[in-house]
């Protein structure tokens, strides 16, 4: 099934504006991420999908149907919960089955599909437990049988992975992502877990303040951020967003910034000729210690594959830089820095990419 | 310095003992009055304890006090009539405040409304307010309805002044229930009500029962709308019935009588606390289990 979000506002009592003019498609069959931090409006825009919250203005389109009156019983939707929200009172079986039993499915279909689910999942020996006696990992199978077995077609997850451990947790995205290929239903996922959201989505969509920030690819959202809360919210660790003053000398560009000065290169310079005030956006990995003079290093974490510095800047800022493993560097060495600026970026002072 | 392993055996056996020494004296307290209770009801004089007979549970067979005194007699009531008229009461408020309270308490948990607060507010207030306090007032309301003297009147009045501790305690019941739970039933494929039956309402049972219990008792144990309320006394209880044997201004005081009608009116409140006594601790210890 396809969804279609229109100018979705919406606003609770007392005037918060929690969702603002969210316009997105998502595609039959595609596995598609919610991504922002914690009250960005995700959850609130899953709710509406659901039909638990009416949107205040816009519309949502199921395929070319507006289902904004629509009753969340009536939209055929299986959803996860980062609780779980398994019935406490039911068995793991009975669980299961109360999505097929509120469909009025004869008997014996009901414990047909609920054991096809069950085997799938690999919980068939826990039908007879209840959700207390289960595990955290094992509850979230329960719950994602619950919102499998009848068929929906659409998912809604909400941070499902959050409550388990890490180890687990890689486990299960994988499998999740395995499973949502194999059924080929439609998948809203939300999380605040920009790892999670890489991994998993076949796109991204950044929310911030209740306002859509850029939608695309992983591999997109990644090397093209279209704003500097993009860039700094994906990727791990965090770019470097640098204050930039862009200045010019006998027909030369240069980047003012860190306390040092940095020539552009051409391509950089003829759309910023006209800027003063700028953001210059850095991945770790993009930055570049030489041999050189005015930077410290700061700190070296060693990682195994690959080792993290801080180095710091003239000007006090500390960069966050990405390094192979065999670059050997000891604490309080003086270096040079430069940039790969294949893939660094420049932003408006408002936040906007201009190159 | 370590213990061998026969001390702390000798250590944990006498803090067992020194505890049920003090559950033994605590338990004494409440069940002295009761055993003498019960003694004096099987007592062949009526004042002191003194042997032991069934004479005094003589009633049990037709109902009627004094059956070797007809004008004495007839100032009572039938024993059965009121015991009928406790049971209704009891029931009746149980019924009404159970059912009353665990929808109030759902939409007042889960529902925002305008007054909501100011509502839940009021209903603190008024569970503090005495019932004695609201006599006249209810008196009034109840003589202007036609209700005065009867027991749908009293009924009325004791669901009132029921029912605001039970909206308060059934609402902090859901409020310990997820929005999750309630969310994934609607989406389900539960409406409202299919949500509210089959989940909701299941989640907080153990409340909903201990809400049935304390009605049922606060009904049944009723003794100040009946005395102020009713004047014919086929519309007593229990309560009233024991309370004008003391009163009596005729003949002898019969305690032992008293106690007989004491015992026989404590009956189902021991049953329920036999029976009852299981789920109420679940209450207290486990509520809602997440």
């Amino acid at each position: 099934m396809r969804v279609r979000l229109e100018n979705v506002t919406k606003v609770f009592r007392g005037g918060v504006e929690a969702v603002r003019d969210l316009n997105l498609e998502v595609k039959n069959g595609e596995f598609i991420v919610l991504l922002g931090p914690s009250g960005c409006g995700k959850t609130t825009t899953l709710l509406m999908i659901a039909g638990v919250y009416k949107p205040t203005r816009g519309y949502i389109y199921f395929d070319d149907q507006v289902v904004n009156d629509l009753e969340p019983k009536d939209r055929n939707i299986g959803m996860v919960f980062q609780s779980y929200a398994l019935y406490p009172h039911m068995s793991v079986y009975e669980n299961i089955a109360f999505p097929l039993k509120l469909k009025k499915l004869p008997k014996e279909e009901i414990d047909r599909k609920v054991k096809e689910v069950a085997s799938m999942l690999r919980i068939d020996n826990l039908l007879n437990r209840h959700p207390r006696q289960l595990s955290g990992g094992q509850q979230q199978r329960v719950a994602l049988a619950r919102a499998i077995v009848k068929e929906p077609s659409l998912f809604l997850m909400d941070e499902p992975l959050s409550n388990l451990d890490a180890k687990i947790r890689v486990e299960v995205r994988a499998e999740l992502k395995r499973l949502q290929k194999d059924l080929g239903i439609t998948t809203i996922y939300v999380t605040h877990d920009q790892a999670e959201a890489l991994s998993l989505a076949d796109r991204i969509a950044v929310l911030n303040e209740g306002v859509l920030q850029q939608v695309g690819t992983p591999d997109e959202l990644y090397n093209k951020p279209l704003n500097t809360f993009v860039a700094g919210f994906i990727g791990a660790p965090a770019a470097n967003i640098i204050d930039a003053s862009i200045v010019e000398e006998k027909e030369a560009l240069y980047f003012e910034m860190l306390g040092a000065r940095f020539p552009a290169p051409k391509d950089y310079a003829e759309v910023l000729r006209n800027e003063a005030k700028v953001y210059f956006m850095a991945r770790p990995e993009d930055v570049r210690i030489t041999e050189g003079k005015g930077f410290t290093i700061y700190s070296i974490e060693w990682l195994g594959r690959e080792a993290f510095a801080h180095v710091k800047a003239p000007d006090g800022t500390l960069l966050r830089v990405t390094l192979p493993a065999e670059f050997k560097l000891t604490v309080g060495q003086e270096v040079g820095v430069t940039f790969n600026y294949a893939k660094t970026h420049v932003y408006k002072s408002t936040g906007e990419l201009i190159i | 310095m370590s213990l061998s392993s026969s001390e702390v055996v000798i250590m944990v056996k006498t803090r067992t003992i020194l505890l049920y020494l003090v559950a033994v004296i605590v338990a004494l307290v409440p069940l002295i009055p009761l055993g003498l209770l019960f003694a004096l009801a099987f007592s062949e004089h009526p004042i002191h304890i003194k042997g032991f007979t069934l004479a005094n549970f003589e009633f049990l067979k037709t109902g009627v006090l004094f059956p070797n005194d007809p004008r004495y007699s007839k100032l009572y009531p039938n024993v059965y009539t009121s015991a009928m008229n406790t049971l209704l009461l009891a029931l009746g408020n149980m019924l009404f405040v159970t059912l009353i309270s665990s929808m109030a308490g759902y939409v007042i948990s889960r529902y925002s409304f305008r007054g909501r607060s100011a509502l839940l507010g009021t209903f603190l207030v008024i569970h503090g307010v005495p019932a004695s306090v609201l006599l006249i007032a209810l008196y009034y309301i109840l003589k202007v309805t036609g209700l005065l003297n009867t027991l749908l009147g009293v009924v009325l009045a004791k669901i009132a002044v029921d029912l605001p501790l039970g909206v308060w305690v059934l609402k902090g019941f859901y409020d310990g229930i997820p929005w999750d739970t309630e969310i994934a039933a609607l989406v389900d494929g539960a409406g409202r009500f299919g949500a509210f039956f089959r989940v909701m309402l299941p989640l907080v049972l153990p409340g909903v029962f201990s809400i049935a219990l304390f009605s049922f008792l606060s009904g049944w144990g009723e003794f100040v709308f009946i005395y102020t309320f009713i004047q014919t006394s086929t519309n007593w209880t229990m309560s009233m019935l024991i309370q004008s044997l003391h009163t009596s201004e005729m003949g002898a005081l019969n305690l032992a009588l008293i106690a007989a009608l004491s015992v026989f009116y404590l009956i189902p409140v021991l049953v329920l606390f036999v029976f009852g006594e299981k789920y109420l601790v679940k209450v207290t210890i486990g509520g809602v289990k997440g």
